[in-house]
């Protein structure tokens, strides 16, 4: 069931209509809870039963952990959590990754890949359970003793399949308040799914049609069409994950929940650890706070920082997907992110870190769009022949001979900076979106979103493309 | 007054970027026609604003022979062309290459395989058509006779075929309530265009449920009766596309591109066509594959014959040079036919 489709809707009006005639707030939690699971089984209905283990795990190890008085025992129980969230993402995700790997490496002709069904969304949510864990042991959180409250926090529908990785410090003690079904909410929610639906319907969508042709077989178009190739999958990328995360912060939003941002204008980035603060935040901060820091972060000298960042990159490229090609992204980003550090540190050493000119910001800002927009090749190629030749067409003189200009990808790209310059010269202009109510009973904001809705209605490709984060 | 604003922006913006008002009408024997003598506007492959003649055809008004072969060649939307300007079209590219030609375009997309001969019976007379070439692909070969509308009587003592018709479709019939506004409207065309799909799959998912909440019950399964082979009803087809001028068929082949200006055959296409070769020949007609033409086209340019910048860019429809290439095939087709047939013609 993905957001712009007519099931969502029905079930999603289905949903909104029995919360607002049932108001008790236990109630409301089973509703949301039980909306949550039809939501995550109407993929396939198995996937139910190990979200319903990763929910039983977490919250029972996590009580057993706050019962528990020796720190061994907590450490045991984390220990077990972490163990069965990371042996189950491993097996679903992985195991055919690293089975073929051996097999090769070990020379196993015979091996033959095991017949497993990635369920959509485990990178989520074990994600969120070991984070509740950790939490938990490090006394950073107060235990949830209701089991539909965590079952909810695992599984609440919005963010459940792609996002954003929601902490329990930031969700749980929403349910411990009144669940707050308001017509505020409703109409700011309404225009921040509409806005994340603009982004994946008119951007995302559109771009992917350009995209997927190019990658289908790179060595047939000419260098100039494989360089809008990469524009457009630096913008697709953004508009899909983004689109779907502002979607999910609406639906939250109307169900009277907050939800973190998760994206906030990373191409504007001038640097690539700028950009890791801006794309991906709820990811981004997630493994900073639970990888990164529980490596050492950088406390133990320069030489372990530069290890443990590129530990941390290595193992965030992994967790987009089983595939050699993830990794070198991962590791790519890690080794951006070093010379980040190291550049940052030799300009602060001379005193020149913070007065950066306007010629300066425009050099970084462009290198950091660059190289961010030259990595998603290997993140977007089916394999490694795919990428050479796509970065082998992109030099001059390579490429095939056919040029594709695609003329909607032209617009959208115009589009998008424009959208881009706004923001950063006019933040004014977009910061006034989303309109409350009383602004929205205005001419002008009436006209913006009925013109936004319209423009879904006319331009969506209904029903075709799903979020490339659900493969996630 | 913010919903009429936003209304009249978005019919205009459609106008500009997308399609024009709908050119089609209800029609009780194809599901639908074009409309006579009005304007098509489509700029979702390829950007082209045509305009039908007086028969509801993508060509200028049919007049007099002028001592010309007049050759009437009937499709789906390979052949209506709507995407390129009508002088560029194949049927025009045909008629360019040899002024004995006068080639009318009876193209009208999504026209299946079983309704070709009745659309041509429809013009052959208001044209007076000396020859039909009927311009078919994969789509017609594989695709149409296995439609759910597609129905074939036959005996069932021995297979033989009665006959075989593609039904009007039921979305004809609801497209028909709303005709009058979607040939004002280009909005209302397209939100119908965009809704079409998911209403009609929430249907289908509705009538599957209902389906599973009955009781199955097993069909008998009858052993006595021979039903014919998708080849047999093929073959049936293709004799029904015989007139009493001479009948050809030009098979478009899909290709699959590989650098450097090389290029092969899609193999579905390849086999295909092979089916509808053997089909034509048991049915008499004279049939030509454009592989080759098509072929040369991306060897000699470096660029595809199907496709546009504003959609796919080696599939969908054919762009300019493709057009060039299949009228070089379609003016060498009917000059051969129709000379060997004597027909007299003043140069």
């Amino acid at each position: 069931m993905i957001f712009t489709s007519l099931v969502f809707l029905f079930f999603f009006v289905v949903l909104l209509a029995l919360l607002v005639l049932i108001r008790s707030d236990g109630a409301r939690v089973w509703i949301l809870l039980i909306g949550s699971y039809i939501f995550y089984g109407y993929w396939n209905v198995y996937y139910l039963i190990l979200i319903f283990l990763c929910s039983f795990w977490g919250w029972g190890l996590g009580l057993l952990m706050h019962h528990s008085r020796s720190q061994a025992m907590r450490q045991f129980y984390l220990g077990l959590s972490l163990m069965l969230s990371l042996g189950s993402l491993g097996f679903f995700k992985y195991a055919n990754f690293f089975g073929e790997n051996f097999a090769r490496m070990f020379e196993i002709a015979d091996w033959q890949p095991w017949d497993i069904v990635l369920p959509v969304g485990i990178s989520f949510f074990t994600f969120q359970t070991m984070s509740y864990n950790i939490d938990l042991y490090r006394r950073h959180i107060e235990v949830c003793r209701s089991p539909v409250k965590f079952a909810l926090f695992v599984s609440f529908f919005p963010q459940l399949v792609a996002g954003p990785i929601v902490r329990a410090s930031e969700f749980l003690p929403q349910l411990q308040r009144r669940i707050h079904l308001t017509w505020d909410n409703f109409v700011v929610g309404s225009q921040l799914f509409l806005g994340g639906a603009v982004q994946k319907t008119l951007f995302a969508d559109y771009l992917s049609i350009f995209v997927d042709g190019v990658y289908r077989d790179p060595a047939l178009y000419s260098t100039s069409t494989l360089w809008l190739a990469v524009a457009a999958y630096s913008m697709q990328i953004f508009c899909d994950f983004a689109g779907y995360s502002l979607m999910a912060i609406g639906i939250g939003r109307i169900l009277g929940f907050e939800l973190p941002e998760n994206f906030r204008m990373p191409y504007l980035s001038l640097s690539v650890t700028e950009f890791w603060r801006r794309w991906h935040i709820s990811l981004s901060s997630w493994l900073r706070d639970y990888l990164y820091i529980s490596l050492g972060g950088n406390r133990k000298g320069p030489g372990r920082t530069q290890i443990n960042m590129a530990i941390t990159m290595l193992l965030g490229g992994l967790w987009h997907g089983a595939s050699w090609n993830f990794i070198i992204w991962g590791a790519l980003h890690g080794a951006a992110l070093a010379v980040n550090r190291s550049w940052d540190a030799w300009r602060g050493a001379r005193g020149t870190r913070g007065r950066e000119g306007p010629v300066y910001k425009l050099v970084a800002w462009a290198a950091t769009l660059l190289f961010c927009s030259l990595v998603w090749v290997p993140f977007r190629s089916p394999d490694f022949a795919t990428t050479w030749v796509f970065l082998g067409g992109l030099l001059p003189g390579g490429g095939g001979s056919i040029d594709w200009y695609h003329a909607p990808s032209m617009v959208i790209l115009i589009a998008a900076a424009l959208w881009h310059a706004a923001y950063q010269f006019w933040p004014t202009l977009l910061h006034a979106m989303p309109f409350p109510p009383a602004v929205l009973a205005r001419m002008p904001a009436m006209l913006v979103v009925g013109f936004a809705v319209m423009l879904v209605f006319i331009f969506a490709p209904i029903n075709t493309s799903p979020f490339i984060y659900f493969q996630f | 007054m913010a919903i009429v604003v936003v209304l009249a922006a978005s019919e205009l913006l459609v106008r500009l970027v997308l399609n024009g008002p709908s050119p089609q009408k209800y029609d009780p024997t194809f599901g639908y026609s074009y409309r006579a003598n009005v304007e098509q506007f489509s700029a979702r492959e390829g950007y082209a604003r045509i305009r039908l003649n007086e028969l509801g055809l993508n060509d200028r008004p049919v007049g007099p022979k002028q001592g010309r072969w007049r050759v009437l060649v009937v499709g789906d939307s390979y052949t209506a062309s709507i995407q390129v300007p009508a002088e560029d079209n194949f049927t025009s590219v045909a008629e360019r290459l040899d002024d004995r030609l006068d080639v009318v375009n009876a193209g009208r997309d999504g026209l299946f395989l079983g309704n070709l001969r009745d659309y041509a019976r429809r013009f052959e007379g208001p044209v007076e058509a000396d020859m039909i070439v009927y311009v078919i692909s994969e789509g017609d070969v594989d695709d149409d006779i296995r439609q759910s509308d597609f129905r074939v009587s036959f005996n069932p003592a021995n297979g033989e075929i009665r006959d075989a018709q593609m039904r009007v479709q039921g979305q004809e019939l609801l497209k028909r309530r709303v005709e009058t506004l979607t040939q004002h409207s280009a909005l209302a065309t397209r939100l119908i265009g965009q809704f079409k799909s998911p209403v009609k799959q929430a249907l289908r998912t509705i009538r599957s449920f209902g389906v599973s909440q009955r009781p199955a019950v097993a069909a008998p399964v009858r052993e006595d009766i021979v039903r014919p082979s998708e080849d047999d009803v093929l073959r049936f087809v293709f004799r029904q596309l015989k007139a009493d001028v001479p009948v050809a068929i030009v098979y478009l082949n899909a290709l699959k591109y590989q650098p450097d200006g090389r290029s092969q055959v899609e193999p579905s296409s390849r086999s295909a066509e092979e089916r509808a070769r053997d089909a034509a020949a048991a049915a008499g007609i004279p049939f030509i594959a454009t592989a080759e033409p098509l072929q040369q086209v991306y060897a000699e340019n470096g660029m595809p014959p199907f496709g546009f910048d504003n959609g796919s860019r080696l599939g969908g429809h054919l762009n300019e040079l493709g057009h060039r290439a299949v009228g070089a095939v379609l003016r060498d087709l009917a000059v051969a036919s129709l000379e060997r047939k004597g027909a007299s013609a003043s140069r």
